[in-house]
């Protein structure tokens, strides 16, 4: 099935007169299915939002929706929705008046109509019999709802979302992310979606952008970017990871040796994964995620692939997490699940290390 | 990498000891308390003094026969009525030209707000005689004004522009315009830009954005702005002394006119308690359809 992408980007760049918020990004998005753009405050996420939205004019590019290339229309010509940080709510409108605003402006329905929809995306949001109230009478949450639901109410084809859940508090955070994602695929609705927030990013969405500096760094499904970090940054932003200065000694196209700290051996068989082959002498990172490491005494072999010194023991309830010193200069971290049956190391204590290589990438340093 | 590591220290907070009254209303009021013996002695204490002297006869009796002689006078009744239709008049011109003005300073860049904003400014800092002088420099039989029609042959007399409603209206439009634009301004420039943006991307064009959002969140510093103009409006003095005849004597100059010209203090008092009565009565009005809690919250 080869439809065309809902939203197309092509080769967009944004100025802000010297500094350059977005740096020819390009991208495409797939029906029904939902994107965040994922990064650090000043990366440009919000920028691409507001240049999709219209509230923002590109330097330079294009941007299509639906096969209608857009970077000249205004905003209320676009027909998307957008739901804002702050909700937005038109604080002297009810919620009735709010959520029919969009109907009213397309001058499409008639009021009974418009009555049947508020009807329809309040119960969707689970807020029935909240029309008569105002935007002040509601808490924060059920704001947020209305928001959405006045961003969904007059179907657009794309839904933008601007780190709508920033503004509340973890439990709840986590409660509307699911809800969002129920509805957004009740509704198959295509949409946008900036966070900072890396556990919203994975749990929401159908592909993330990882965005750094006004460029994409790798755009990806959720557990493509957690187990095969395209770079550094990546690799660093999301979730937790060891990146391990290493030296590479020898390269083949299955695997490399290497030296970590100074000089550890380590061979690493990538299986040609890496479309990057290092060659000798090259200074590169070693990633590795800390709940991959599993510490052990006495393992022998191929097994075995580098020992160290516990120096710090952390108990976390769900886990517990060693600092093992691989030598004066570099350490890694270990995470390990509690069971209750596991074996504990102290402080001190010499220990053996192992990883699957499948789950760890050695990368070019950014 | 090192998370461990790295983990950020909690910082130490410093206890910070400071005086504090436990109810911060008692605070409150003991900040107050200077301006409210200011206004005691320089406001409430005259008034106290002047108020009477309307309703007691020489008799020492209660009466209302001042304020039947004031009724019954049609130059007084003519008086009130040109006070409230110039006060009308001078809110709505203001109104009409500030909005406009507050609204573009709002949303201008913040250079160009600075700019708009000091000229509303610096008319406060220049004495009103020398703005009224200026009027009367410029609106004169042969001001600057006249001369330059003359000169261009688009009159061949000059035109009488001192000295009638024109003229008291321009001057006082003048005075009070900042009155007016500063409490619309104030409310504009807190309304959420996100609301505008929303506005839009749910489909309303600018125009409609302004209409159903900005405008709509306005009219809580226009409300001000009128209220604020028009009761000081009514109670005007020097502009319409010095730009106005006889024929647009406001209520002020009828009360100075028997204060200080007949020296008849009792119907100066009682002109000046209806004077009092119509402003309070307008306020009460005001409170009732805009309510005066709501003209400093610049959001709903």
């Amino acid at each position: 099935m080869a439809s065309t992408p809902m939203l197309v980007l092509k080769n967009v760049t944004k100025r802000f007169d010297e500094v350059l918020a977005v740096d020819n990004v390009s991208f495409d998005l797939a029906e029904g299915k939902l994107l965040t753009l994922l990064g650090p405050s000043g990366s440009g996420k919000t920028t691409i939002l507001n240049m999709v939205a219209g509230l923002e004019i590109p330097t330079s590019g294009e941007i299509w929706v639906k096969k209608r290339e857009l970077s000249s229309v205004p905003p209320h010509k676009r027909g998307l929705g957008m739901v804002f940080q702050n909700y937005a709510l038109f604080p002297h409108m009810t919620i009735q008046e709010n959520i029919a605003f969009p109907l009213k402006m397309s001058r499409q329905y008639t009021k009974s109509e418009i009555e049947v929809m508020v009807r329809e995306i309040l119960g969707l949001v689970q807020l029935e019999g909240y029309g008569k109230r105002y935007p002040s009478q509601l808490s924060g949450g059920q704001r947020q709802r209305i928001a959405l639901a006045r961003a969904l109410v007059f179907k657009p084809p794309l839904v933008l979302m601007d780190e709508p859940l920033g503004a509340l508090d973890k439990k709840l955070r986590m409660a509307m992310q699911l809800e969002i994602k129920n509805i957004q695929q009740e509704l198959g609705q295509t949409m946008i979606y900036v966070t900072h927030d890396q556990e919203e990013a994975l749990t929401l969405a159908d592909k993330i952008a990882i965005m750094n500096k006004g460029r994409i760094e790798q755009l990806d499904s959720p557990s493509t970017i957690y187990e095969y970090p395209a770079n550094s940054f990546v690799a660093d932003f999301i979730g937790e990871s060891n990146i391990l200065p290493v030296r590479v000694v020898q390269g083949s196209d299955a695997g490399v040796l290497l030296h970590v700290g100074s000089n550890k051996d380590l061979s690493f068989t990538h299986d040609g994964r890496e479309e990057y082959v290092p060659s000798a002498g090259e200074e590169m990172n070693f990633i590795l995620r800390p709940e991959k490491v599993r510490v052990g005494k006495d393992l022998t072999g191929p097994v075995k692939k580098l020992s160290g010194t516990v120096k710090d023991v952390l108990y976390l309830g769900e886990y517990i997490k060693y600092l093992i010193a691989l030598d004066d200069h570099v350490s890694l971290v270990a995470k390990k699940q509690t069971t209750g049956t596991e074996d504990l190391y102290d402080k001190g204590e010499v220990v053996d290390l192992s990883w699957p290589d499948a789950n760890c990438r050695l990368l070019r340093k950014s | 990498m090192n998370m461990l590591l790295n983990a950020p220290r909690p910082r130490e907070k410093k206890e910070r000891f400071y005086f504090r009254v436990k109810n911060p209303w008692v605070g409150a009021i003991l900040m107050i308390v200077p301006s409210l013996l200011f206004l005691l002695v320089y406001y409430f204490y005259p008034l106290t003094k002047l108020i009477p002297q309307s309703f007691i006869g020489p008799d020492g009796g209660g009466t209302l026969a001042l304020f039947y002689k004031f009724f019954s006078s049609k130059l007084c009744l003519q008086t009130l009525v040109r006070t409230i239709q110039i006060s009308a008049l001078v809110t709505g011109i203001t109104l009409l030209l500030g909005y406009p003005y507050a609204y573009l300073t709002a949303t201008a860049k913040p250079k160009v707000a600075a700019i708009f904003l000091s000229m509303v400014v610096l008319s406060f800092w220049i004495s009103l005689l020398v703005r009224t002088y200026s009027w009367m420099v410029l609106l004169q039989r042969f001001g600057i004004i006249n001369q330059i029609l003359l000169w261009l042959n688009i009159t061949e007399k000059p035109l009488k522009l001192m000295y009638n409603q024109f003229s008291v209206a321009i001057g006082m439009v003048h005075v009070l315009i900042p009155f007016m634009i500063m409490p619309i301004y104030s409310v504009i420039k807190g309304i959420d830009k996100n609301l505008i943006s929303a506005a839009m991307t749910l489909g309303a064009s600018p125009s409609r954005a302004f209409l159903k959002v900005t405008f709509p969140l306005s009219l809580n510093g226009v409300a001000a702005g009128v209220l604020l103009v028009f009761v000081q409006s009514l109670g005007f003095y020097v502009t319409p002394m010095l730009l106005g005849g006889p024929q647009t004597m406001m209520i002020s100059s009828l009360i100075d006119r028997h204060m200080l010209a007949y020296l008849d203090w009792p119907f100066g008092a009682a002109i000046s308690m209806v004077l009092l009565v119509f402003t309070v009565i307008f306020m009460l009005g005001f409170d009732r359809f805009f309510g005066l809690d709501k003209l400093n919250q610049a959001q709903l």
